[in-house]
Order: structure tokens, then C-alpha cells, then sequence
């Protein structure tokens, strides 16, 4: 074998790997749709849409690396605050009908802003060039994790989770442009 | 390798177990030759180390995400690509047992001196397996194909011959003072 062709089939083992690495990291997405469906009284297509493509990501960012693959802790951890919001309204006997539904959807901005506040405190780890980057990553995967229950209360509950994250981790943003 | 170009192996693991893909470049152009090298030393038979330096490299590639970047590199490599060495030498002895003996093929270019201490050799090697065991000895005659083989499944041989080897080598040191 000649060494171009070793050096192809070099990089083809290498992202093998990191792959195969990767696959692991879906198990988390799994976990956490189970956990939406087994915590949420009613599961809707939506959830199974998100869940999947959040744990597609996972894998992606775990096979990617860099700044990606240093976000997946962060924004799993940080996702599963505002995922755990609207179990924890249904379980204060709150009931999001209409008429207060309002009440639910702040609830999942400010399981966003946790969030945010959880994966600025995990930027600071990383380098300042790649501190946006990371940010945006994994405000991605919470906002995606967060949005596994947030989406009972249709499209404001998610918007409301991306709102809370945004409002936490825009600071960060602003600062590395200064 | 100079502690230069140790040192820039091991940034370049550390990227690339890390995701970096542009240090894939450098790094296997390094670890090529390397590799290449060191296989050829464990086993100087031209083609099992061609064949295993490269089953080295890519082995060490698949694993390169697994790299922790707070070892040293170079030994890592190297232990892969020994365990690889071994691999093809245990293979290659597999394939030697199970050939018969008509069919292994001399090396045409011996010379005398080499035909010579090949007999001193096999003289001593005579004189160990008289310290041996009878089933000791025995299973290595049928190994060197002085003997039919025992009717036994070949993965009980093989236990059998590699026990025999421990003993001979402990009887080898006994008698001649080195391996």
C-alpha cells in the first residue's frame, strides 16, 4: 500500500474513532427523552422530533470536538434545568391552561436563564476566542434539552427557553466584542 | 527522534484528540517513518512488518480520540504498534504449526557459518530437551515436526506447546546461563 492510500485509510480510522467515540454520547439524549416522557402527562410528536435531533447533535458534537465537544457537558447540564421546570409547575398543582399559561411560559425563560447562567460559568474555561462559539454550542444542546418539555406549551415555551438562555449568556457575547 | 520533534508529536496527539484535524498532516508524516522503523526492528521478516506497521498506524489513528494528552506520546505509539508486532508474530507461528513440515521453506541464502551454528544450535537445544519433562519433550518434537502430532483440538496444543516453551526456556537459562 502506498503511502497516499495509507494516509487515506490513516484518516478514515481516525474519524471511525471519533465516532464510534461519539455513539456513546447519543445515550444521553436518550435518557433525557425518556426522562420528557415519563415527567410530561401528555408527549407530542414535537418532543420525539426535538429529542431526536438533540441527540443527533450530541453525537455530532461529540465526534466534532474542539470547542463542540467541550459544550456537550455544559449544555446537558444546563438543559436539564429548564427541562425539569414544567414537571416541577404540574407538580406544585399549577395546571397551564390558558388563562395562565403566561405563568408557564416565564417559568421556562427562567429554566433558560439557569441555563444561561450555568453555561457562561463553563466558558470562562475556555479559551476568550472560542468563548462565543462554545456559548452559541451549547446553548444549542439546553435550549434543544429544555425544549423536550417547554414544547407542552407549543412554540412559546421553546422560544421562551432560547429567550432565558440568550438573556443569561448575551453578556458573554457582548463582553468578548469589548 | 530529537526532543524537538518529540515535542511536536505530542502537541499534535493532544490536537488531534482533541478534534484538530489540520495536525493530522504532520503527525502521521511523523509517525510513517516511525512506525515503519520500529516494526521492521521486531520483526525483520520484510513483509509481516510492512503489513504489521501498518495495521500499527491505523490502529493508532482509530485510537487517536482516546489519546490523554498528560502522557508521553511517543511510548504510547510504540506500545500499539509492539502489540501489533506480537500479533503478527503469534499469527505467523500459528500458521508454521499448522503447515506441514514439507512446506516450509528454507532460507536459500544460509550460508556455512550460519548452517554451522544452526547445528551447534539444535545440539544444544538437544541437550535442554533431555532436562525437559517426557510430555514436555514430546509435544515439542511433534512442534518441530520430529513426531506426529497428538490427536488433541490445536487450541490444547498450543496451550500445551506454550507451557512447553516456559519450561524450556527456564531449563535453557539453567544449563546455558542466558536466553
Amino acid at each position: 500500500m502506498d503511502s497516499s492510500e495509507l494516509a487515506r485509510r490513516a484518516r478514515w480510522a481516525y474519524e471511525q474513532g471519533r465516532l464510534v467515540r461519539a455513539l456513546p454520547l447519543g445515550g444521553y439524549g436518550v435518557v433525557l427523552m425518556l426522562c420528557a416522557a415519563a415527567l410530561s402527562t401528555r408527549t407530542s410528536v414535537w418532543m420525539w422530533v426535538l429529542g431526536a435531533l438533540f441527540t443527533g447533535l450530541l453525537v455530532a458534537y461529540g465526534w466534532r470536538g474542539g470547542v463542540l465537544g467541550r459544550a456537550v457537558v455544559p449544555g446537558v447540564l444546563g438543559g436539564v434545568l429548564p427541562l425539569l421546570v414544567p414537571p416541577l409547575v404540574m407538580a406544585s398543582g399549577h395546571m397551564c391552561a390558558s388563562g395562565c399559561r403566561a405563568f408557564c411560559v416565564w417559568a421556562c425563560v427562567g429554566g433558560g436563564v439557569l441555563a444561561g447562567v450555568l453555561i457562561t460559568r463553563a466558558a470562562s474555561a475556555v479559551p476568550q476566542a472560542r468563548r462565543g462559539g462554545f456559548v452559541l454550542a451549547a446553548g444549542v444542546l439546553a435550549s434543544l434539552c429544555g425544549a423536550l418539555t417547554c414544547v407542552l406549551y407549543g412554540l412559546s415555551g421553546v422560544i421562551g427557553v432560547m429567550t432565558g438562555l440568550v438573556l443569561a449568556s448575551a453578556p458573554v457575547l457582548v463582553l468578548r466584542r469589548a | 527522534m530529537d526532543s524537538a520533534a518529540r515535542q511536536a508529536l505530542q502537541q499534535g496527539m493532544a490536537r488531534l484528540a482533541d478534534g484538530d484535524r489540520s495536525a493530522f498532516g504532520p503527525v502521521f508524516a511523523v509517525l510513517h517513518p516511525l512506525v515503519v522503523r520500529f516494526c521492521a526492528r521486531l520483526l525483520p521478516e520484510g513483509t509481516d512488518a510492512e503489513d504489521a506497521a501498518q495495521a500499527a498506524l491505523l490502529k493508532v489513528f482509530t485510537r487517536a480520540a482516546d489519546f490523554d494528552a498528560s502522557r508521553d506520546a511517543l511510548p504510547w505509539v510504540l506500545a500499539l504498534a509492539a502489540y501489533e508486532c506480537r500479533t503478527w508474530r503469534k499469527a505467523r507461528q500459528r500458521r508454521r504449526e499448522e503447515a506441514p513440515p514439507d512446506e516450509q521453506v528454507l532460507d536459500a541464502a544460509e550460508g556455512p557459518e550460519s548452517r554451522l551454528a544452526g547445528a551447534q544450535l539444535v545440539s544444544a537445544l538437544r541437550d535442554v530437551l533431555g532436562d525437559l519433562k517426557p510430555e514436555d519433550a514430546a509435544t515439542l518434537a511433534a512442534a518441530m515436526g520430529d513426531t506426529e502430532r497428538p490427536d488433541v483440538p490445536p487450541a490444547t496444543f498450543r496451550k500445551r506447546l506454550e507451557r512447553a516453551m516456559t519450561r524450556l526456556r527456564a531449563a535453557w537459562r539453567t544449563r546455558h546461563g542466558l536466553e
